[in-house]
């Protein structure tokens, strides 16, 4: 296989920008009508998305070990989709067409061979993680919607209940799949440790404009089965091993896998009677969407160990504190020793990952969810409207 | 049974009288030979390339699809899906933003007008002259004017929501226009509401008096 040819021919394919997926993907529905079913009815989101996989394997290609684990985390997480083992050959004839037809005479039986082997050692990977996680885990989750409670304008808590228990650790997230929008998923994290019966709490927000979280908020009811995808994400989940002081920064509904957090560390602390000291912060545009904010003064009143502030950034003639929830937590200290964990908007995450740094705290000591680079493929687009970036 | 091109080249003759000119006979011999020759040469190179043939034709007919399919798919056709994906995503993407805009104007009428009421409500009660002139403190807002403030501030709320709702029915609309295939079949239908079972909340244990899914009205705070 020739590495340099396969880049190369990428790197010129890739010149034709939007055009490359739109090709790729009209040939593979005129090929094969029956994958049309596999996706979203808008494949906007959906372009970008291959685009980037591919550009990302192919540039790393001669490392092939550093590609791997993305293309098994892909492969994994393709089975919720419904892609089987037989679609693979549909998707690599289409790609290969794709690439003849914007290479033009530079798509020579050599090059055609190489991009044959390659694809063949893509779709193997990928194939044979999927089937390997078949053994122990289904491809989703169905869960029966238990309650709906809508606590403001912007904001609702779902609990689910799934068929299947649904294993995942505080802090991570699952991918959502509501009757009303087949084929859009959105990353929700979970806001409460494992419980007994399984069940799970969501915080949905609504996002102007948003396919998914308007109609979670309008039209899902009680009763109402929705799928979940398997939990994803590390960087929000405590370390095995290790219980440091925590600095916890949340905005909007990215509240969720905090207060997940907190759960777990509420339960270790009540049956070991030791534990980290825990300081949250929430920030939200208007004091309503503050929606947790009885739960939290509570437990901030009983528990030594555990500080709640709140910050509200769009409303002048709110009496408590105001502003952006970075700043307020940057300028509160309490950074200083603990390790900060920030969960919400992009633009959120950004500028308290900023104005915590500019005020002192080591980067290694910040931790916060990167969806654009969690291979599975949910895009910064994508999660304006996940539970973990509201 | 052919006579090979070398026969014909050194074809012997037996000699008599009145014979024709030897020369003229051995160049005529050569000549046909070439030909001979060469006529060999083509026949095996168009047996060659008619087994060829022979083995794609079988192939083809072996495996309809892949290649063929590739080659039958005109960059015509796939230029005109693209572009009815394109007009479909655009018409989604431009009721977004339509969405987006209206809720986010609602979100500033409600902001501005609880915003305005707040401040006719500390107007009001600033200009109520205190009794004796020394005011209270935490009572100098007039009853009347405060319960004139919430009830503005939940009619805008419920305002707001139906707003909502009405624009969540246009995106469902929107969303519902196109059906591929299945895609109708595979949805849930709506039926009817279980029986609400709200799950205990496990919610910390230390704090099994506060019920997980809690929280006051925000206009209440």
């Amino acid at each position: 296989m020739d590495v340099q040819a396969l880049k190369d021919t990428w790197a010129e394919v890739a010149t034709s920008g939007d055009e490359v997926p739109h090709f790729f993907y009209s040939h593979l529905f005129l090929s094969h009508p029956e994958t049309r079913d596999l996706f979203p009815v808008s494949m906007s989101s959906q372009r970008d998305k291959l685009v980037g996989a591919l550009g990302r394997v192919v540039s790393n290609v001669d490392q092939l070990e550093e590609v791997v684990p993305y293309l098994q985390q892909l492969g994994r997480d393709h089975r919720r989709f419904d892609a089987v083992a037989d679609h693979y050959p549909a998707v690599g004839a289409s790609l290969l067409a794709t690439l003849a037809h914007f290479l033009g005479p530079a798509w020579t039986p050599a090059v055609a061979a190489d991009w044959a082997a390659a694809y063949g050692v893509i779709a193997t990977v990928m194939v044979e993680a999927a089937e390997e996680s078949e053994a122990t885990t289904p491809a989703s989750w169905t869960a029966e919607v238990v309650s709906l409670d809508r606590r403001s304008l912007d904001v609702a808590v779902l609990q689910l209940r799934p068929t299947e228990r649904l294993p995942f650790r505080p802090g991570q997230s699952v991918a959502l799949e509501i009757p009303s929008r087949p084929r859009l998923w959105r990353y929700y994290s979970p806001a409460n440790a494992p419980r007994r019966d399984g069940t799970l709490e969501l915080h949905v927000q609504l996002v102007p404009g948003g396919q998914v979280s308007t109609s979670v908020l309008r039209t899902l009811r009680t009763g109402d089965a929705v799928r979940l995808g398997a939990a994803v994400g590390d960087q929000l989940v405590l370390p095995e091993d290790e219980r440091p002081d925590l600095l916890l920064v949340a905005g909007g509904t990215g509240l969720a896998p905090m207060r997940a957090v907190v759960e777990q560390l509420a339960a270790e602390r009540r049956d070991s009677g030791d534990g980290p000291r825990v300081h949250l912060f929430h920030g939200a545009r208007m004091p309503w969407n503050l929606y947790e904010h009885d739960l939290l003064q509570r437990l901030a009143a009983d528990q030594p160990w555990f500080e709640y502030s709140e910050v509200v950034s769009d409303d002048p003639s709110h009496p408590g504190a105001r502003g952006l929830v970075g700043d307020a937590a940057a300028a509160s200290g309490a950074w200083q020793g603990r390790t900060t964990m920030v969960c919400g908007t992009e633009a959120m995450v950004e500028h308290t990952v900023g104005a915590l740094t500019a005020a002192g705290a080591p980067p290694g000591t910040v931790r916060y969810e990167q969806f654009t680079t969690v291979l599975s493929g949910p895009t910064a687009d994508e999660h304006r409207e996940a539970g973990v970036a509201p | 049974m052919t006579t090979s091109p070398q026969a014909i080249r050194t074809a012997v003759f037996s000699r008599s009288w009145h014979g024709v000119d030897e020369q003229e006979v051995r160049a005529l011999l050569d000549r046909l030979a070439t030909e001979a020759e060469d006529c060999q040469a083509e026949r095996a190179s168009l047996r060659a390339e008619t087994d060829g043939l022979r083995e794609e034709v079988e192939r083809l007919r072996r495996e309809p699809d892949d290649d063929r399919v590739r080659q039958e798919i005109s960059a015509r056709a796939v230029e005109l899906l693209s572009r009815a994906q394109q007009a479909a995503d655009d018409a989604v993407a431009e009721a977004e933003q339509y969405a987006r805009d209206l809720v986010m104007t609602a979100r500033e009428q409600y902001r501005d007008v609880l915003h305005r009421a707040q401040e006719a409500a500390s107007q009001a009660a600033s200009d109520v002259p205190a009794p004796d002139g020394a005011a209270a403190p935490g009572y100098v807002r007039p009853v009347p004017e405060v319960e004139y403030v919430r009830t503005y501030a939940r009619v805008a709320q419920v305002q707001l929501r139906s707003v909502l709702d009405a624009l969540t029915a246009e995106v469902d609309k929107l969303g519902d226009l196109p059906h591929l295939g299945g895609a109708a079949a595979r949805r849930a239908p709506a039926g009817e509401p279980a029986a609400s079972s709200t799950p205990v909340a496990v919610w910390l244990p230390d704090f099994a008096d506060v019920p997980g899914q809690s929280g006051g009205t925000p206009a209440d705070r």
